[in-house]
């Protein structure tokens, strides 16, 4: 069955707000060709390195997707549609995450909020959130310190990478075999 | 009040009616997605002239190998604006803005890729 990466962006953005107690519209993702947010505290995230995490695609069918479970022919399946084909298999990504703030020291530096973020990863209410979503952690990561100029101005930064894995699959409906023919000899 | 007003000069060379366009407001939503009020248009009339090599050597680096034109209107045009000339779309790119002191504004606008 195919991730719902738009389900999976959310509780992903929903737990790095929670974490760092910034408002939603603080907390954007990359690269949309848009403007930094208003304030000068916000984080930005971005989803790299998708990749297979080695093991093989599970296949199965479901019989009659369109009927009642545990009573498949309860409904009769619609035509050409009587089996759903679905592979699943693991996939690893990397969430950057890159915070942005104006104190160099104290809670409000970047490094301090990122790192606050990192321990919400322990949080059994987060974990099971981010499960709800089909993503499991497989490494925290190490926050690291990257503070820069702006300008004129020193910008307090900070960069975290954690690393998930998460379920992804395809789907495709199918018929059962109605006809077949055979050009041989069949004892 | 303005220093000098040319904006009268400005309409009097005009060339062109240029339909410009300008996107709304931009922000984030609660989910980190980029969101954009709707996008309004404008007619300008303008005087529009090829741009000086000085003025796309100013441009940043990948604008500069662009064609661009040299907008001059009483209208105030900001960056990023869209602006349709004579069946091309380009982005203004460089904002002179004048409209305070001189009751006109100067713009350089590359072609959208």
């Amino acid at each position: 069955m195919p991730a719902d990466w738009t389900a999976i962006e959310n509780a992903i953005q929903a737990f790095v707000a929670r974490s760092a107690s910034l408002d939603g519209a603080k907390v954007i993702w990359r690269d949309q060709n848009g403007q930094r947010p208003e304030g000068v505290t916000f984080a930005s995230l971005s989803i790299t390195g998708d990749l297979s995490a080695g093991l093989l695609d599970e296949a199965r069918h479901v019989d009659n997707p369109d009927g009642i479970a545990g009573d498949p022919l309860a409904v009769p399946p619609l035509i050409g549609t009587e089996l759903l084909l679905q592979t699943v298999a693991q996939g690893e990504f990397t969430l950057s995450i890159d915070m942005y703030s104006k104190s160099a020291t104290g809670a409000g530096a970047a490094r301090a909020l990122l790192t606050k973020v990192k321990n919400c990863l322990s949080k059994e209410s987060e974990l099971q959130a981010l499960d709800d979503a089909g993503l499991a952690i497989i490494d925290r990561g190490t926050v690291q310190n990257l503070t820069a100029l702006l300008e004129t101005q020193y910008e307090s930064r900070a960069n975290l990478d954690v690393r998930f894995r998460v379920a992804d699959g395809t789907e495709e409906a199918a018929t059962y075999i109605e006809t077949a023919q055979v050009t041989t000899t069949y004892d | 009040m303005s220093l000098f007003d040319l904006s009268g000069e400005v309409a009097a060379f005009a060339t062109d009616n240029l339909t410009v366009t300008r996107a709304g407001a931009e922000g984030y939503d609660a989910n980190g997605r980029r969101t954009s009020a709707g996008a309004s248009s404008f007619v300008v009339a303008a005087s529009v002239q090829p741009a000086t090599s000085r003025q796309l050597q100013r441009l940043p680096e990948g604008f500069r190998e662009r064609d661009g034109v040299a907008v001059f209107c009483a209208t105030e045009l900001r960056m990023r604006d869209r602006i349709a000339y004579r069946g091309v779309n380009y982005e203004v790119a460089q904002v002179d803005g004048w409209n305070d002191a001189g009751g006109y504004c100067e713009a350089v606008a590359v072609r959208m890729a």
